[in-house]
């Protein structure tokens, strides 16, 4: 089961508007290397782990990324909160406005929908390990993407911070994968 | 509040601002410094122990799911949990419930 507490797992105090950022970092909440799917991917997977380990693995990483979805959600919420009709025009969100106003939608930085397809769950335990090491590579290339993209600190720092989970997250997938592929 | 770590542990507000407890696998993404924005006041303070807290048991319990033999890191974990749960109640009871029940990391 999952349970919610009311605060972050790291600080967001956002201070400057930034529509081109929210743009893209929105990505991260629903692209293909972002949280949602890493969300769904590892906790699709976990069932089939073959031992208690990691099936709790898979379930507490998958956690951990859904509470990276908030901190993504926030994100682009404190980035666009005060803009603007004209700005969201200016900054060719428009469309998105009229579809979801400020809402956050999971989707890529194209505006595309998050789509299952992202991820996979092939009931091949080094197959899935495989794709999750792969999967948390992307993200953290994905991060330093967006670390590239902006001069502001308030975003750098948690940008900085989620990048390092991938690869905490990249090395507990290869622990296992080799656990596995060593036949336990 | 915070506990000494060993060799292998950044101590607890390093790990927590640099997303990464652990020393051997911390990779730095150019020159960019990490840090976590200015504490304004004392709740804000406790909170930050919270969530550094959180964060840090969090790091060490995924570890063990692939050291299942190493009882150090466990009993390092064991303290943080007590820890959590203390400053968890206290935030609870003086400031704001922080879930649905106020009710303690399990």
């Amino acid at each position: 089961m999952f349970k919610h507490k009311n605060y972050l797992p790291y600080p967001l105090k956002i201070k400057k508007k930034d529509l081109k950022m929210a743009k893209y970092i929105i990505t991260q909440f629903g692209g293909p290397a972002g949280e949602l799917g890493a969300a769904l991917r590892y906790f699709s997977q976990s069932f089939n782990m073959p031992t208690k380990e990691g099936r709790e693995l898979l379930m507490t990483i998958a956690a951990e990324e859904f509470s990276h979805n908030e901190m993504i959600c926030e994100m682009v919420h404190q980035l666009t909160k005060d803009a603007t009709i004209d700005e969201l025009k200016s900054h060719d969100l428009i469309s998105l406005y009229t579809e979801h106003g400020k809402g956050i939608y999971p989707s890529d930085s194209f505006g595309n929908p998050f789509t299952a397809t992202y991820i996979a769950s092939t009931g091949d335990i080094l197959a899935d390990l495989s794709e999750d090491m792969a999967a948390e590579e992307k993200a953290r290339a994905t991060y330093e993407h967006l670390i590239d993209l902006t001069d502001d600190e308030d975003l750098i720092k948690p940008l900085l911070f989620l990048r390092q989970r991938e690869i905490v997250h990249f090395e507990r997938f290869k622990e296992l994968y080799n656990q596995y592929k060593k036949g336990l | 509040m915070l506990l000494d770590f060993n060799q292998t542990l950044f101590d607890i507000e390093e790990g927590y601002i640099k997303g990464n407890s652990f020393k051997n696998l911390y990779n730095k993404y150019k020159n960019y410094k990490e840090g976590i924005p200015k504490i304004t006041n004392d709740s804000e303070a406790l909170l930050t122990d919270i969530m550094m807290l959180d964060f840090t048991i969090n790091d060490l319990y995924l570890y063990t799911l692939t050291h299942k033999d190493d009882q150090e890191t466990k009993d390092i974990m064991k303290k943080y949990i007590e820890l959590y749960n203390k400053d968890f109640k206290l935030y609870n009871e003086k400031i704001e419930s922080l879930d649905y029940i106020g009710g303690k990391y399990v």
